[in-house]
């Protein structure tokens, strides 16, 4: 690993977590996949007590975030692996919209 | 050499390593080294112990037979368990080898880096693991890896981390919460590896 890809992990990591878990989805959403795996491996391995834990589901381009508040959320991928739907029981379904460069504009809720 | 001179020079060591001048850790380390070795080895041999004995207590146990406290600022203080740290993780990586513990195979080895390295007479595969995923850990986040070192191994505070590497309090914190993370992470990958 060079040391830039590490510094790069160091930044998203403590961005990640010095968010809340709404401003982490749109954190890790904006993130190529590669990244984001790697962040949210680590976060994974802090899930204990009121730690967010991660579950990978690489298969189904799933992650589902169960949190603090023993909300679930779940993202839905699109197929370039970006997070293109956020669910959660407490305001619905978040959409991430990408412009051609697959950059996130817009989360939107209906 | 009596203690007394003993002390006045290892203090003056530890001072001009402080200072500035690297030579002056060659000479500490090969004073202080053997004297924590052998305090180490003479609690994890002795059967009759309790043997949960934190190196922390061993650490500032050294640290008040080798140095006169009442000359040394607590800066100078921080650097000398710093030292220590690093001695006390090769001493007990050396005492887990000798008594012929083995890195893979069997049942997963537990880490758990909130607490303080302790010594015991029992074989410690955590250890091994432990120190070999903190070294690949230093090749990429060497200053990740020393706060891991001194928390764990010589039960450095925050405060006194902050004075050994020269560092905010923020920085430890977050150095300690991500290399952390790093090493649960490669440690469980290590365990999956190995059934």
């Amino acid at each position: 690993m060079t040391p830039e890809r590490f510094q790069q992990i160091e930044e998203l990591y403590h961005a990640a977590r010095e968010s809340t878990a709404d401003e982490r989805a749109v954190l890790l959403a904006q993130t190529e996949p590669e990244l984001r795996r790697e962040i949210e491996s680590l976060l994974a391995g802090r899930g204990r007590g009121d730690v967010e834990k991660y579950k990978h589901q690489l298969a189904s381009w799933k992650t589902e975030v169960v949190g603090q508040l023993r909300k679930t959320q779940s993202f839905q991928y699109d197929s370039s692996g970006n997070g293109a739907s956020r669910r959660s029981p407490d305001n619905g379904v978040l959409t991430y919209h990408y412009d051609p460069l697959n950059r996130l504009s817009t989360p939107t809720i209906p | 050499m009596s203690i007394g001179a003993s002390s006045a020079e290892i203090t003056g060591l530890l001072k001009s390593w402080n200072s500035g001048d690297p030579a002056a850790l060659d000479r500490l380390a090969e004073r202080v080294y053997p004297e924590l070795r052998l305090m180490a080895r003479r609690h994890m041999k002795n059967e009759r112990q309790a043997n949960t004995l934190q190196t922390t207590a061993l650490v500032h146990e050294v640290y008040l037979r080798l140095v006169d406290v009442t000359k040394v600022e607590w800066r100078e203080r921080a650097q000398f368990f710093a030292m220590a740290a690093q001695m006390m993780r090769r001493i007990l990586v050396d005492a887990a080898r000798a008594r012929g513990a083995h890195k893979r195979g069997g049942s997963a080895p537990q880490v758990n880096l909130d607490e303080i390295a302790q010594l015991s007479s029992a074989p410690d595969r955590s250890i091994l693991a432990l120190d070999e995923a903190l070294t690949a850990f230093s090749q990429i986040a060497p200053r990740q890896a020393k706060v891991v070192e001194l928390r764990y191994f010589g039960g450095l505070t925050e405060e006194e981390i902050v004075a050994a590497l020269k560092i905010s309090p923020r920085t430890v914190r977050r150095d300690w919460d991500l290399a952390k993370a790093w090493l649960l992470r490669e440690l469980s990958h290590r365990i999956e590896r190995s059934t």
